[in-house]
């Protein structure tokens, strides 16, 4: 019997899409974003204006609670940019999806 | 012409003739001919003179002539090349431009008739109204001859014995005193019954008119009975209008004469974009294209193609189009002027709705071989689902994720 060939398919296999990307943040004394700056730029690009900001906090019932401050920002270039930072870790990430 | 008014009598049809149509639309394409000795061939590689213009006549050319014989008869005569495709272009703008002086219109070779009825309010009572309209559309260098009379045979009849730059008016009264002096040879007959006719000493259409109803049925069949009818003036002989189909035409002529396959396929998608855009309501199916082109050499090339289904779609079309003529390896055997393209059988669809799962199905097998190439190249197949985990998730990483394709 020729046995089957194909990868069997199952969660182990899934990947998540949007996973947060590790990103620099300078802010200023309130805590709000003043430049960022991924790792594939060469400088910081200033914050024109944060368009909102809220907070999640959630699964605190797991061993890895989730607690995020998140902010929409618009940089000098024009780019719309979705960041947060872990409260837990006090980093911050920028987020798509 | 005559500005003096002809009254409207009792008439149902005018025909417009065009004597020796195929002399006359080589003489449309080249005016400088207009007045020289033409003669036509019978046929591509024809011996003998078919058709000769009366300047060819007045130099002893005949038809039945040998073609080698013309020459020396008279050294400015012009031989024409038959070309049946360029005399159905000329006659198809015809007709269209008739259309417009009454909607009623029938052709019958080199005769054109136009049924009459109803519009005498329209030129006012006035033949000469009517003959003016005709004679804007039909080009003078056709030599167009009109007949007006009850009937369509009558109506031909006249306009064979009208002058030249005339119109012949036959009023319904006066038909058979007008055919009775003219020759049988005029009578819808076929040769044999013709030389019958001639054998019995009847010469003219008054002398078959004069005879027994029966008598001419008994000899001559069906074919007789009408012709004792028509002679008489008594067949009712209507125009039967020919139905027009809804057509799109676009040409595109060029500077210089174009060669090669790949212009004339670039001139072939150009043709076809502007035929499908400039449809009335969006682009519509269509299940039959004809494609003209006048040649370098001066003959016209014509294809038609039936395509196996109605097509909407600039790409669709164009692609069965070319696909047809590469099969087929029937492209312009010269260098082309001009490029017409006709949509014909148009029909209501703009659309058309492709089989859902047949387009599953085609669009799978093209996943299944781009996976094998990839695999063949990276080792794995980079392909993945999109699938929903948690969309309702307020963390965004969470409501979406990629899983591999099983191909």
């Amino acid at each position: 019997m020729v046995a089957h060939s194909r990868t069997a398919v199952g969660a182990h296999a899934l990947r998540s899409l949007g996973l947060p990307e590790p990103l620099a943040v300078r802010c200023d004394a309130g805590g709000a974003p003043q430049a960022v700056r991924r790792t594939t730029w060469q400088r910081p690009r200033r914050v024109e204006v944060v368009h909102d900001s809220w907070r999640i906090d959630d699964e605190w019932w797991r061993e890895r609670p989730i607690s995020r401050c998140y902010y929409a920002l618009l940089l000098e270039t024009g780019q719309l940019l979705t960041v947060y930072l872990d409260l837990l870790t006090e980093q911050w990430y920028e987020q798509t999806g | 012409m005559r500005d003096e008014r002809v009254e409207w009598p009792q008439v149902d049809v005018c025909c417009v003739w065009i004597p020796q149509l195929p002399l006359r639309v080589a003489v449309l394409r080249r005016p400088d001919w207009d007045g020289l000795p033409l003669v036509m061939g019978d046929g591509p590689n024809g011996r003998v003179v078919k058709l000769a213009s009366p300047e060819a006549e007045r130099a002893g050319i005949t038809p039945g002539l040998p073609l080698r014989e013309v020459l020396a008869l008279c050294r400015d005569t012009v031989i024409v090349e038959a070309d049946q495709a360029q005399v159905d272009t000329v006659m198809d703008g015809l007709v269209a431009k008739l259309q417009r002086v009454s909607p009623l219109v029938e052709q019958q070779e080199d005769r054109v008739y136009l049924g009459l009825r109803g519009l005498e309010d329209l030129y006012h009572h006035n033949l000469r109204e009517l003959e003016r309209a005709v004679r804007m559309v039909v080009p003078p260098l056709l030599t167009p001859r009109l007949g007006v009379a009850t009937g369509k045979f009558a109506a031909g009849v006249a306009a064979a014995t009208a002058p030249l730059a005339g119109m012949a008016v036959v009023p319904q009264d006066a038909t058979a005193g007008f055919l009775a002096p003219l020759p049988v040879a005029h009578l819808p007959l076929p040769p044999n019954d013709l030389h019958r006719l001639g054998l019995l000493g009847l010469r003219t259409i008054g002398e078959v008119a004069r005879l027994p109803f029966a008598a001419v049925q008994a000899q001559f069949g069906r074919a007789g009975a009408r012709a004792w009818l028509l002679a008489n003036g008594q067949q009712a002989d209507p125009v039967l209008p020919q139905r027009f189909s809804d057509t799109v035409r676009v040409t595109i002529r060029f500077d210089d004469p174009l060669i090669g396959v790949d212009a004339f396929f670039a001139a072939l998608k150009v043709a076809v974009a502007r035929a499908l855009g400039g449809t009335a309501d969006g682009v519509r199916a269509v299940r039959r294209v004809r494609l003209r082109s006048m040649l370098a050499s001066g003959a016209a090339w014509e294809q038609v193609l039936t395509l196996k289904a109605a097509l909407t779609g600039r790409d669709a079309v164009y692609r069965a189009l070319k696909d047809k003529l590469q099969v087929t390896n029937t492209l312009p055997p010269a260098p082309f002027e001009d490029l017409t393209l006709e949509l014909l059988d148009l029909g209501k669809e703009t659309g058309k709705q492709p089989s859902l799962f047949s387009a599953n199905a085609r669009q799978h097998r093209q996943l299944q071989e781009a996976a094998q190439q990839l695999r063949a190249r990276y080792g794995y197949v980079p392909l993945y689902h999109v699938i929903e985990v948690e969309p309702w998730s307020r963390i965004p990483e969470r409501r979406w994720a990629l899983m591999p394709c099983d191909l």
